[in-house]
């Protein structure tokens, strides 16, 4: 905790949250077997689809996250009930269903990334028509659904049968507008769910690459290949040009027994968790400094308000090379140097007060 | 024309009609360095002089309301003559006397508005003691009054620290190449002419540092409004932004209440804005 957060501040039992019957895990827990999880690269980050890896993963140490929700992974047993959606998310999933084709795509991330294409290319298009306008709105106008979509679910609700195939889930009316009688008006209707949409655990390449070399508990495989570190190594590097600043810092505060999650949403790289996301407030915002553009003070003051207005701390890290070596050999990763400064924004009137 | 001083490139004024002119005519804000003489020990208002960040000044000279001016290299090490110790005895004494005569003429005024006060309570002490019929002549009794007025002692009076320099003294022109940080080149030149196009625009223009930014944009008087904008400027276009430096200025701009704008100079020598805003929600 630091000296910015309060004492009063509510922290959750890290046993309340992830309740967890030892009975339904299929691994041994034994201490001499070493459970090695499997991870899939596609381009851009490190999948993992198994849902005891899944569960398991976020557990021991919070990494990645679900892709499907906003940060821990939400497993639903579809053994048992249906999934609950609302209605709009009903109409995206019939809208990829009638794009893509009858697949039954139970690997929604490539279809996914076919559709970022396509929105990059609209957004383009959009831009070069409205070039007189003022505002372009990165949000694509392709959100707005066709009313014949709405034809499809009403025929759709007439012929679905109760095969153990087809995944039934029970929509619900969107909840956009805050009115008061949502419940009253509440009129769930069982539809079939044509694209099941799987949740997997999305894990970016520090986080793989920490787990293969400094825990050994991970295999990354790419092209139906097994990769072994200086493959995977070679491959993560080659997609980002700052991949081994990162990953040392990443590797240096995970050390040190800190949770590291990016921290984009913040303005930095990282974010320190002492226990996790769940149980307790970040502490610290990671900010490495880059060695190719010389920071600005006013970036830094950009950096250090937010931070205040968020009670946590800048950590100014800078990595520091080693002469001669190249970045190909995760080996001589030893050789690297991490230097912190912290920043913290002191107002002379709140501490005077408080005396 | 407004003199600015200039020392080791910044730009001071100590007059305070002048800062009013350029407050309220000229919309520029400069920021306050010097202590307040009659609120001393603190640092949350501070008193003249002015400093004039680089930019203001070289708007000013440009514009021609204010010229730049350097104290002479012996300022410096200024130490008073014999003459220049006798005018200031003088001048103090005169400040002493004026105050003694201005103070005795208030406790005049005020005497003659309670004379008829203490005229009747005088009355009534001779009626107590016994001699009624006694003639108290209203005016004997206010020139008895006013002979035991005190005279002010000199420890009781305002000694007055004169801001500006109350002497003439020799200075020299010089040219806008003295400011620090430039302006004339590179940087600083774009930096000038993004200032000098919001200033133009109507707006007040001051500091952003504490925010992360170059500038912040005032609809009115910033001592009446909160500010609307927060202008970073763009100098360099060939630098590829860092995502995180995007989310912070646009999640900074949300925590304050500011438009986030980007500034730049366009092809043509034209400055060009850009906004940046934080999309509400996904759905329309």
């Amino acid at each position: 905790m630091t000296t910015l957060q309060s004492e009063n501040c509510q922290t959750n039992d890290l046993n309340d949250l992830f309740p967890m019957s030892i009975e339904s895990l299929r691994f041994p827990l034994d201490n001499s077997i070493q459970i090695i999880f499997t991870g899939y690269y596609n381009g851009y980050n490190v999948e993992v689809r198994s849902p005891e890896e899944i569960t398991l993963l976020y557990h021991m140490g919070c990494f990645g996250k679900g892709s499907a929700s906003r940060s821990r992974p939400a497993l639903v047993n579809s053994d048992r009930y249906p999934e609950i959606i609302r209605k709009r998310q009903y109409l995206q999933r019939n809208n990829w269903y009638k794009k893509f084709g009858d697949s039954g795509c139970t690997l929604v991330s490539s279809t996914l990334l076919k559709e970022l294409d396509e929105l990059t290319a609209k957004i383009v298009s959009d831009g070069e028509k409205l070039k007189k306008k003022d505002i372009i709105d990165l949000v694509s106008s392709d959100e707005e659904f066709s009313h014949d979509d709405v034809d499809t679910e009403n025929a759709v609700n007439q012929s679905f049968s109760t095969s153990e195939k087809d995944e039934i889930t029970v929509v619900i009316p969107n909840s956009d507008s805050e009115e008061e009688n949502y419940f009253a008006a509440l009129k769930p209707q069982c539809c079939v769910n044509k694209i099941k949409m799987q949740e997997k655990l999305i894990l970016t390449p520090e986080e793989a690459f920490f787990l293969a070399y400094g825990l050994g508990s991970l295999q990354v495989v790419y092209n139906n290949n097994i990769l072994d570190l200086e493959q995977c190594w070679t491959l993560l590097c080659s997609n980002d040009r700052h991949f081994v600043d990162r990953y040392v810092v990443y590797h240096y505060f995970r050390s040190k027994g800190y949770v590291v999650k990016p921290g984009i949403k913040f303005g930095g790289d990282f974010l320190l968790y002492k226990d996790g996301p769940g149980i307790r407030h970040a502490d610290y915002i990671i900010v490495i400094k880059s060695d190719t553009k010389q920071d600005d003070l006013i970036t830094i003051l950009g950096h250090v308000r937010v931070a205040t207005t968020t009670v946590k701390e800048i950590l100014l890290v800078e990595v520091l090379k080693p002469n001669g070596v190249t970045s190909k050999l995760p080996e001589s990763l030893h050789l690297y140097h991490v230097k912190e400064v912290l920043l913290t924004r002191n107002i002379p009137m709140t501490i005077n007060n408080d005396d | 024309m407004i003199p600015i001083y200039v020392e080791k490139g910044i730009g001071y004024l100590w007059n305070s009609e002048h800062w009013y002119i350029l407050r309220t005519q000229h919309r520029i804000c400069s920021a306050f360095v010097g202590s307040v003489p009659s609120f001393p020990r603190q640092n949350d208002f501070l008193g003249l002089p002015i400093a004039l960040s680089s930019e203001e000044t070289a708007l000013l000279v440009e514009k021609r309301i204010c010229e730049l001016h350097e104290m002479p290299a012996e300022f410096c090490k200024y130490e008073p003559t014999e003459k220049d110790k006798e005018l200031m005895e003088e001048f103090l004494k005169k400040v002493l006397e004026q105050q003694a005569s201005a103070l005795k003429k208030r406790k005049i005024e005020q005497l003659s508005q309670k004379i008829d006060i203490i005229v009747a309570g005088k009355k009534k002490n001779l009626i107590n003691k016994g001699m009624s019929d006694a003639n108290i002549d209203k005016d004997a009794m206010l020139e008895e009054e006013i002979k035991r007025i005190q005279d002010l002692d000199p420890d009781h009076t305002l000694v007055q620290l004169p801001q500006e320099m109350y002497r003439n003294i020799e200075t020299s022109p010089v040219g806008l190449d003295v400011l620090r940080p430039n302006i004339l080149e590179g940087d600083g030149a774009i930096k000038y002419s993004i200032f000098k196009d919001l200033w133009e625009k109507g707006y007040y223009v001051t500091s952003g540092s504490k925010f992360g930014c170059d500038y912040l944009i005032y609809p009115g008087d910033p001592v009446q409004f909160h500010a609307s904008h927060m202008v970073r400027c763009v100098c360099n276009q060939e630098n590829v932004f860092h995502p995180k430096s995007l989310v912070a200025f646009g999640r900074l701009s949300v925590a304050v209440n500011k438009y986030a704008v980007f500034a730049y100079r366009t092809q043509c020598a034209r400055i060009a804005y850009q906004t940046l805003q934080w999309h509400d929600s996904m759905d329309s």
